[in-house]
């Protein structure tokens, strides 16, 4: 608590402002029973949860995070993203996230710039990311009988073969028509067409740079 | 004031640290304290077979280095804490952090941090200073303890000064981490009569007249002993100096480099 | 032979340190300046000599108390204490082959040969300029027997610091211990005043007690004002110190290993 009212003095928070800004952030982030514990008795993720509310207090406008999931749990890493989330849309912030996560990026971010020592190299909404940087998508299968090898060779290529699941990579245009080909020559349990891992796409971005 | 606000809750917050490490502050009170009972043991020592030197009575070093104790109380209270925060922040990158907060960065580098176990040693001396006083018949008037205060007020300016001017060398000069020390320690100096240093080379005594005159002086005026020039210079020396550290420090800051991790 | 090589590395380490080293030794240099700068008024004050010291014997004394300070005085005890037992850095010197009291050791050394180096060199500078001031024995066998005595004074000056630092295994609040040591040490040793200026109750006090051994002993025999016996005596009291800090730290070790945790990060 202490750091909070010494962040209020150095940065002339005015009163009011203060308690209001920081019981919606305690509440949002469910710390009301631990904002008077010494910080060294805090767990790491409490004391991220405490960092960030010292952090906000200002309300600033523009928030910068970088890697702020770095070595936290998976549950708190949606915690943090739905935080995030939700400051975004109540305080009306311009959040800047840099992450090597791709979960982080996928969940959060309306506009993706992607740079690689200093130049950009990409620029724009996360689904074109997605479209240019990939021409394949991918095609998981589950058969029902065993399938040679051979037989799929045609139909695209094989990123994985331990049947009974298979998956295939096949160019975006003929993706609907290999899934036809799919379901009418071979007798399918499941099947999933998705785009590709984000990982892999930004892997493609930067190894065309 | 916006800053007194601030320096008040940084004071809150010294004290319920002091409430939270108990131990420390036990510690630390001790060791300053003992550190103040051993200067004046050790000056009792060096003078037993001398009564006077330096135109000083034993008295009269015996009761300046009390004096140092209650002087130097207060400095190492308020700002020395500082000091070694100064070095880490420095040597870590850390300075980004203060630069990024919308609170001067001078004050953030020299009244953040308190150690107020350094009051014991500041109270004691005080108390101490005060029976000596009485005992060894020492003539002080009230106008005189006005001076003690103002010229005190314009040690602390001064020794602050200079060596927050020698440490902002470690923006350019990174590793010396330990400079603080040497500062510490030869500024220790001071606790010795200025008159002490008189017969050294000019140059010498000349470079090292800052320190010198920074308990001298006010002890001096206290006994109403005080040479008038001494002041003068003491008040002068405090004001160019602090002058000196602002402008040395913007000046600095301009060639601070950091990485950010 | 791997020992001398590990030194080495050390070595290499403490010299890119070296401007650390620099502000070190002049910080040790510092004290005794100041004690010079006092006796050279107060002899002046008191006729030209105090207790038979004239200033030139002060001024001696007290350069070489420079050279003892930078070099026979361990300073690991807070390497020890806040680095290894604090912040657990403890746990990689467990893990190694030989013993952490080695490791520290071939840590230490490198440290004070550097500045020793630099004491060395400023007290031959000012040998070269002032030569009644740098009187050393020209005997040698006394002087052997005060290089050996050297050496013992820093193997027990390291000892008693690293005891001084195993403490910090049962105090969290080590740094008060620490600096009560720095002031006994202080007056013990000689460092502020010779130890011939104290009155003699405390005189055989200090012929008890370590610490003149560290500083005090080591500093009057190459100023060849002990005849042969009495460095031998001298060395028997070394001897007899450092055996009984060996045993204290064995103990305290064997003590300490038991109750420390390291958590990592």
């Amino acid at each position: 608590m202490e750091t909070f009212l010494l962040n209020k003095e150095i940065y002339q928070i005015p009163k009011n402002h203060f308690k209001k800004t920081l019981d919606e952030l305690i509440s949002i982030l469910e710390v009301e029973d631990i904002i008077n514990i010494q910080v060294r008795k805090l767990s790491l993720g409490q004391r991220m949860k405490c960092e960030l509310i010292a952090a906000l207090l200002h309300s600033p406008k523009i928030l910068f995070l970088d890697e702020p999931t770095i070595g936290l749990d998976v549950v708190m890493q949606k915690k943090l993203r739905d935080f995030v989330r939700e400051y975004n849309k109540k305080f009306n912030a311009t959040v800047i996230l840099t992450s090597h996560y791709m979960e982080d990026v996928r969940q959060l971010c309306d506009r993706i710039i992607v740079i690689d020592h200093g130049s950009i190299l990409f620029d724009g909404k996360f689904d074109e990311l997605v479209k240019k940087h990939t021409q394949q998508k991918i095609i998981s299968v589950i058969f029902e009988k065993e399938v040679l090898r051979e037989k799929l060779l045609k139909l695209g290529i094989i990123k994985d073969f331990d049947l009974p699941k298979v998956v295939l990579l096949v160019k975006r245009e003929n993706a609907n028509s290999v899934a036809e080909k799919l379901l009418k020559d071979f007798s399918v349990l499941d099947m999933n067409i998705e785009e590709p891992d984000i990982e892999d796409v930004i892997r493609n971005v930067f190894s065309k740079s | 004031m916006r800053y007194l606000n601030l320096f008040i809750t940084l004071i809150k917050i010294s004290f319920s640290r002091i409430l939270i490490y108990r131990g420390n502050f036990a510690s630390h009170a001790t060791s300053s304290v003992g550190w103040g009972i051993f200067s004046v043991i050790s000056i009792m020592l060096l003078t037993s077979k001398t009564p006077v030197v330096f135109g000083w009575s034993r008295n009269e070093l015996i009761l300046l280095t009390v004096l140092m104790n209650v002087i130097f109380g207060v400095y190492r209270s308020f700002i020395d804490a500082n000091f070694w925060r100064f070095s880490q922040i420095i040597h870590y990158g850390d300075l980004d952090i203060v630069l990024l907060k919308p609170v001067d960065s001078q004050f953030q580098m020299s009244l953040w941090i308190f150690d107020l176990s350094s009051l014991l040693r500041f109270l004691f001396a005080s108390i101490f200073a005060v029976y000596l006083i009485i005992i060894f018949h020492i003539p002080v008037s009230f106008v005189s303890i006005l001076f003690f205060f103002i010229l005190s007020t314009a040690s602390i300016i001064l020794l602050y000064s200079i060596t927050f001017i020698l440490l902002t060398l470690t923006i350019w000069f990174t590793r010396l981490s330990n400079l603080i020390d040497l500062i510490n320690t030869v500024t220790n100096a001071s606790r010795y009569p200025k008159e002490m240093f008189e017969h050294l080379t000019t140059f010498v005594f000349f470079i090292l007249l800052p320190i010198v005159i920074i308990i001298s002086t006010p002890v001096k005026a206290l006994f109403q002993k005080g040479s008038l020039s001494d002041s003068i210079l003491l008040l002068a020396f405090a004001f160019v100096f602090f002058s000196i550290s602002r402008v040395f420090w913007k000046f600095a800051l301009r060639f601070y480099a950091s990485a950010s991790g | 032979m791997r020992y001398f090589r590990i030194f080495f590395l050390q070595l290499q380490h403490a010299i890119e340190a070296r401007s650390l080293s620099v502000v070190w030794f002049l910080t040790s240099l510092t004290t005794p300046l100041l004690m010079l700068i006092f006796w050279s008024g107060a002899t002046a004050a008191a006729g030209g000599r105090i207790f038979s010291w004239s200033y030139s014997n002060f001024a001696t004394y007290y350069l070489f108390i420079a050279l003892a300070s930078s070099m026979l005085t361990a300073h690991i005890e807070e390497d020890v204490a806040f680095e290894d037992i604090n912040k657990g850095n403890l746990s990689q010197y467990i893990l190694k082959p030989f013993p952490y009291y080695t490791s520290k050791f071939l840590l230490e050394l490198p440290w004070r040969l550097f500045q020793g180096s630099l004491a060395i060199s400023g007290i031959v500078i000012v040998a070269l300029f002032f030569k009644n001031l740098v009187s050393v024995t020209s005997s040698p066998i006394i002087l052997l027997l005060a290089i050996v005595i050297a050496i013992l004074a820093f193997i027990l000056s390291f000892t008693f610091k690293m005891i001084l630092g195993l403490l910090a295994f049962w105090f969290t609040e080590i740094s008060g211990v620490m600096n009560v040591n720095e002031i006994i040490f202080s007056i013990a040793s000689g460092t502020l005043i010779p130890l011939e200026f104290f009155p003699n109750n405390l005189r055989t006090l200090f012929e008890i007690l370590p610490f003149s051994y560290m500083i005090y002993y080591p500093i009057i025999a190459f100023l060849g004002k002990l005849n042969t016996t009495s460095l031998l005596q001298v060395i028997l009291m070394q001897l007899l110190w450092i055996f009984i800090f060996s045993l204290v730290y064995k103990f305290t070790w064997a003590k300490g290993r038991k109750t420390f945790t390291a958590v990592g990060l």
